[in-house]
């Protein structure tokens, strides 16, 4: 039986407008058409009434990690849960980021392909979620952002990616974890937040060896994603082939000219930053991790106004599961991005759906209402035009045709 | 809010009778009490009214791998796929047998503790199943019941489960499990059907046994044993096994150890019954068929001196291996009373006895005050009608409604 969800308030994505009374007929996972309510001839479907509602295309979230939740230990518990335990953690939360919202992910990096086997239970429907798209297990250097830091006795698979320090090294990574079906890969160009003892300003892979990695994933067609704060390695990462940078917080103007010349996607997951600040060491955060938050967070707000001006193709991605950085809580992103940028609203929409989508080589299949896309829709009770902060409370959910919350 | 459970016909597996007309009180997980639904005065109570229905213990299947779904290629499968896909598999299998009626399961071995993820998911309540009694890896002998199949070059963690030769590696696997997370032990005592050794010749040494089992059993922890012929059955049972598992090929010796020593018997009918019953023709290899034929042909005598002498006999299905799906398990009732139980005792066998066998009769196994709210109900009355326990319509666990 097809349905039709009668919009009150409807934001298409397609462009930055605003409609009203507009009707979404919806075809099994499909829409089939999309129009004003009164030209509308429906009369067997089942009606979704969303006439007090501000609709939406489902939300994409480029940028969270399923295998972890925001807690202080995250970092500790990755070396004591089994893959099992992250599995269903992995599943747990991508289900809260679905009833926030978000009816597509891109998980930028997890443990033991906990991800893969969450993005394949979702689509096989064995169980509930949102559309996946995947990382498997970042790559980085020996000391980087995707190493452990347990000391040198200890072996086995304990750092969170996979560690290389070589060209060669690189390669068979990224065709490792291709193998394992991931969707993307994920290098770590800089130094982070999180990780102990390396520098977010820093580079923390040659030319050579992101060369080497990307080169992989774009001989076959695939995206790649590399966290980056520090100007150098965001540069490196752009020459050598990168789809996206993640973060950027410490970028130069000639990260920026680069990434409009290249056509470079940025994701700023402000949010990530904040909420470190926010809750601080008194909230258990190591003071390592509080001051490079702060260094980090300090000029991006003015860097992100730069980017837009100069026309970066500018993302929505939270880095959800960082501390205190919860699933299904990461929509505070949005009124981070009017603060911090000043992004005006219809950025902000467009940026997590249509943006992102393309992002994902999935502007064909969602980022949209549009007829042939995936009936992938959000609604909430006011717009987030008059109200940013409303995007914190999704009141309606519907993937793939089938409604989740609501 | 509190709930009653208004039951037309309750069978609370105290014993073997059925009471009309009940009223179940349910306070948060736990039964607060149990009485003629003509005394109920209570207020404030959401009533769930299952009036026309047959009430039972939620069901407890104390044999079970939640990992596996009866797929022929399970051995492929397992070094094929990630241990998050194998964690995914455990979860879809739990829940189907939650569906099925079985509020309780005792996980008889998994691969890469996937079992014990999903105990604790389901434990803090990210996910929604069953409780779980687990084994994490079960415990074998190079070339038996645990070890795979693969060519001698192939190295890694491909065996099924953890493979041990000698007293001292046995030592280590038991507490290595019990360091993961297992409630109990799991080895392997003699051949399987599934595997390509003999289900009547021991595989572990009564040393190697003993030096396992003593590990738990010092522990105060529950331990089994797959077990088919009779020398490994005695040596288990005399190394201090808690319980044996299909035991389909004793002799009269073990039934008398099993009634001396107290141990259990998890008779598993269901298993060599489905393989038989699909043959070669469903693609399952011929020497499994044969040898599942040869373990059923006594079984059922077998299992008649058992009763008669007293051996304590619990429910198990081990749903998971060649066509034996999660979910369809509860025909094991039927083949029991095919078998020469009364339904009754089948029923018992499947709540009150498991209950005491996996150590957990203080919380679940019957319908009395202060156990876990856990019940299944089914249309008919099964003391009249045991094939209509297929047919589970309502599935309560730690007082919330799963099914119906």
């Amino acid at each position: 039986m097809k349905k039709v969800i009668k919009c009150g308030k409807f934001f298409s994505a397609v462009d930055d407008k605003v409609l009203e009374n507009i009707a979404i007929v919806i075809d099994g996972n499909k829409i089939e058409s999309v129009g004003p309510i009164s030209g509308c001839n429906c009369d067997d479907c089942e009606v979704i009434d969303l006439s007090d509602k501000f609709v939406m295309p489902g939300l994409i979230d480029a940028h969270l990690h399923t295998l972890m939740n925001g807690e202080v230990t995250c970092m500790d518990d990755m070396g004591k849960k089994t893959i099992g335990d992250m599995t269903i953690d992995s599943m747990k939360n991508a289900q809260s980021d679905l009833m926030a919202g978000f009816t597509t992910v891109r998980d930028e990096g997890s443990y033991g392909f906990a991800d893969i086997a969450v993005r394949d239970a979702i689509n096989a429907g064995k169980i509930t979620g949102p559309r996946m798209f995947v990382s498997g297990i970042p790559i980085g250097t020996t000391g980087g952002h995707c190493d452990s830091h347990y000391n040198p006795y200890i072996t086995g698979q304990h750092s969170m990616g996979q560690v290389i320090d070589s060209p060669d090294a690189g390669r068979k990574a990224a065709r490792y974890t291709l193998k394992y079906g991931a969707d993307q890969i994920k290098v770590m160009a800089t130094g982070g937040v999180m990780s102990i003892g390396d520098e977010p300003g820093a580079p923390e892979f040659t030319y050579e060896e992101m060369k080497a990695i990307l080169d992989v994933p774009n001989s076959r067609g695939k995206i790649s994603t590399a966290h980056a704060h520090g100007a150098e390695g965001i540069k490196i990462a752009i020459r050598a082939g990168i789809t996206s940078i993640e973060h950027g917080m410490l970028m130069d103007e000639e990260c920026m000219d680069m990434m409009v010349e290249h056509g470079t996607y940025l994701v700023p997951t402000i949010i990530a930053a904040e909420r470190i600040v926010a809750m601080g060491v008194e909230n258990g955060l190591p003071a390592e991790a509080v001051g490079k938050a702060q260094r980090c967070l300090e000029n991006h707000g003015k860097n992100l106004e730069k980017c837009r001006a100069k026309g970066v193709k500018i993302c929505f991605g939270t880095d959800a599961g960082t501390y205190y950085n919860r699933h299904g809580e990461q929509t505070r992103e949005f009124g981070l991005m009017t603060e911090y940028g000043k992004f005006p609203v219809a950025e902000c929409l467009i940026a997590a759906t249509r943006t992102n989508a393309e992002l994902m080589k999935w502007g064909d299949k969602v980022g949209t209402i549009e007829a042939g896309k995936l009936a992938d829709v959000v609604a909430f009770d006011e717009s987030p035009f008059d109200n940013i902060e409303i995007m914190n409370h999704c009141s309606f959910v519907m993937k793939d045709g089938v409604v989740y919350k609501g | 809010m509190k709930k009653v459970l208004f039951c037309g016909q309750l069978f609370p597996a105290t014993g073997e009778e059925v009471l009309r007309d009940q009223a179940v009180l349910i306070d948060g997980e736990t039964i607060e009490a149990v009485m003629p639904r003509a005394q109920f005065r209570g207020e404030d109570y959401q009533v769930i009214d299952l009036s026309d229905k047959f009430v039972t213990p939620g069901l407890i299947d104390a044999h079970v791998h939640t990992n596996i779904d009866g797929e022929l290629n399970f051995m492929e499968q397992m070094i094929s796929e990630t241990v998050g896909a194998c964690t995914i598999r455990s979860l879809c299998n739990a829940r189907s047998d939650l569906m099925a009626g079985f509020t309780s399961l005792r996980d008889m071995g998994s691969y890469g503790f996937a079992d014990i993820a999903l105990r604790d998911g389901i434990n803090a309540g990210k996910v929604v199943g069953p409780r779980m009694l687990c084994s994490g890896l079960c415990i074998g002998s190079t070339g038996g019941h645990a070890d795979s199949w693969f060519n001698p070059y192939i190295t890694g963690m491909h065996e099924y489960g953890y493979v041990i030769d000698g007293p001292d590696e046995a030592r280590k696997a038991a507490r290595l499990m019990f360091k993961y997370g297992a409630d109990q032990l799991k080895i392997m005592a003699t051949g399987g059907v599934g595997s390509p050794g003999e289900p009547g010749a021991p595989e572990l040494s009564f040393e190697e046994m003993k030096a396992m089992l003593d590990i738990a059993n010092s522990r105060g922890k529950l331990s089994s044993a797959h077990a088919h012929g009779a020398q490994g059955i005695k040596n288990a049972i005399r190394a201090g096994v808690a319980t044996i598992e299909h035991g389909m090929l004793m002799d009269d010796e073990c039934i008398d150890l099993m009634a001396a020593h107290g141990t259990y018997l998890v008779p598993t009918i269901i298993a060599g019954d489905r393989i038989v019953e699909y043959g070669t023709d469903a693609g399952i290899p011929a020497s499994a068929v044969e040898k599942s034929a040869r373990c059923l042909e006594n079984h059922q005598r077998n299992l008649a001196k058992c009763r008669e002498k007293g051996v304590k006999i619990g429910f198990g299905t081990d749903a998971g291996t060649f066509f034996n799906h999660h979910g369809e398990q509860t025909y094991e009732l039927v083949l029991m009373v095919r078998y020469g139980f009364t339904p009754a005792q089948a029923l018992l066998a499947a709540t009150k006895v498991n209950a005491e066998l996996m150590r957990w009769s203080d919380r679940v196994g019957t319908v009395e005050a202060g156990k876990f709210a856990d019940f299944a109900a089914f249309d008919q009355n099964l003391l009249e009608h045991i094939e209509a326990v297929s047919d589970c319509s309502f599935v309560m666990k730690g007082g919330q409604v799963c099914k119906g």
